[in-house]
């Protein structure tokens, strides 16, 4: 299978292995204060509603801005929230604060993505953007993590036998 | 700390299969975040497609799913995946169906 070898996948930083690592045992450090009055189903509960209201099937890139804007700014949340502790086998409370975590990352993930693809293409319909861009957007979008978020690339989509044409049905 | 060659994270049918066909080549882990009866491929609602039945064609599927993905899909590797469907599909049926015609292979 010649699949890996004839794409260009960018490759992972060097020391990523060690920083996600670093990354999980963050998780459960103790040390931070307790954010009074805030949880983690709060955060969960206000994530839902944004990814619905502004990251949904018809999109702006208005509304997707916004929901950049308010996706940092739960994400400042939930630093500040108190990480629940490891002392039991099954802690419910931790799984749903690392998944809620990982929920905003890719709602992070998803917003940038939709914001940067100016077209409309499959279930991603842009409002401002009605029609499909071949010319510019005939490619895949590769996310990796980066220091301030997730890091935006593009590479070449693989056209053996069908060009593109209308799609109807 | 718990090392192995390859790890598979994700317990469904795509990642069992996986650590099925590395076995014997790699030293393999399958790391599942509920216990695995409870991944998400029983809860397909949308079934499994594959080119099975005798009036349907590979290259039919191939289309369809390049079509599906509005032309952002790697056509090389719609083409393996539809290619392999079927022997896959007939392999895992046989995995999961109780009763059913033991000893699946792969191919």
């Amino acid at each position: 299978m010649e699949i890996t070898a004839s794409r260009s996948w960018p490759a992972p930083p060097r020391d990523s292995l060690a920083a996600a690592r670093q990354r999980w045992e963050d998780n459960f450090g103790e040390s931070r204060p307790a954010a009074a009055g805030d949880s983690v189903f709060a955060i969960r509960h206000e994530l839902n509603r944004l990814m619905t209201e502004k990251v949904g099937v018809f999109r702006t890139g208005a509304e997707l801005q916004e929901a950049a804007g308010e996706l940092a700014a739960l994400r400042q949340r939930y630093r500040r929230l108190r990480v629940p502790g490891r002392e039991a086998p099954f802690r419910y409370d931790l799984v749903e604060y690392l998944e809620t975590g990982y929920l905003l990352e890719l709602g992070e993930i998803i917003a940038g993505a939709a914001l940067r693809r100016t077209e409309s293409r499959g279930a991603h319909y842009r409002l401002d953007y009605p029609a499909r861009d071949d010319r510019n957007w005939l490619k895949h979008t590769f996310i990796r993590r980066g220091e301030g978020g997730p890091v935006f690339t593009s590479g070449e989509v693989c056209i053996t036998k069908h060009l593109p044409g209308e799609r109807g049905y | 700390m718990i090392n192995h060659e390859l790890v598979i994270v994700g317990g469904g049918l795509a990642g069992l299969m996986a650590a099925v066909e590395a076995s014997g080549k790699a030293d393999v882990a399958v790391v599942s975040k509920v216990y695995p009866t409870r991944s998400h491929s029983g809860a397909a609602q949308g079934g499994f497609n594959a080119a099975m039945g005798e009036d349907d064609a590979v290259e039919n599927h191939v289309f369809d799913t390049v079509k599906g993905s509005d032309y952002l899909a790697d056509q090389d590797a719609v083409e393996i995946l539809c290619a392999e469907g079927p022997a896959a599909t007939r392999c895992w049926k046989r995995w999961f169906s109780a009763g059913g015609p033991g000893g699946g292979r792969w191919k």
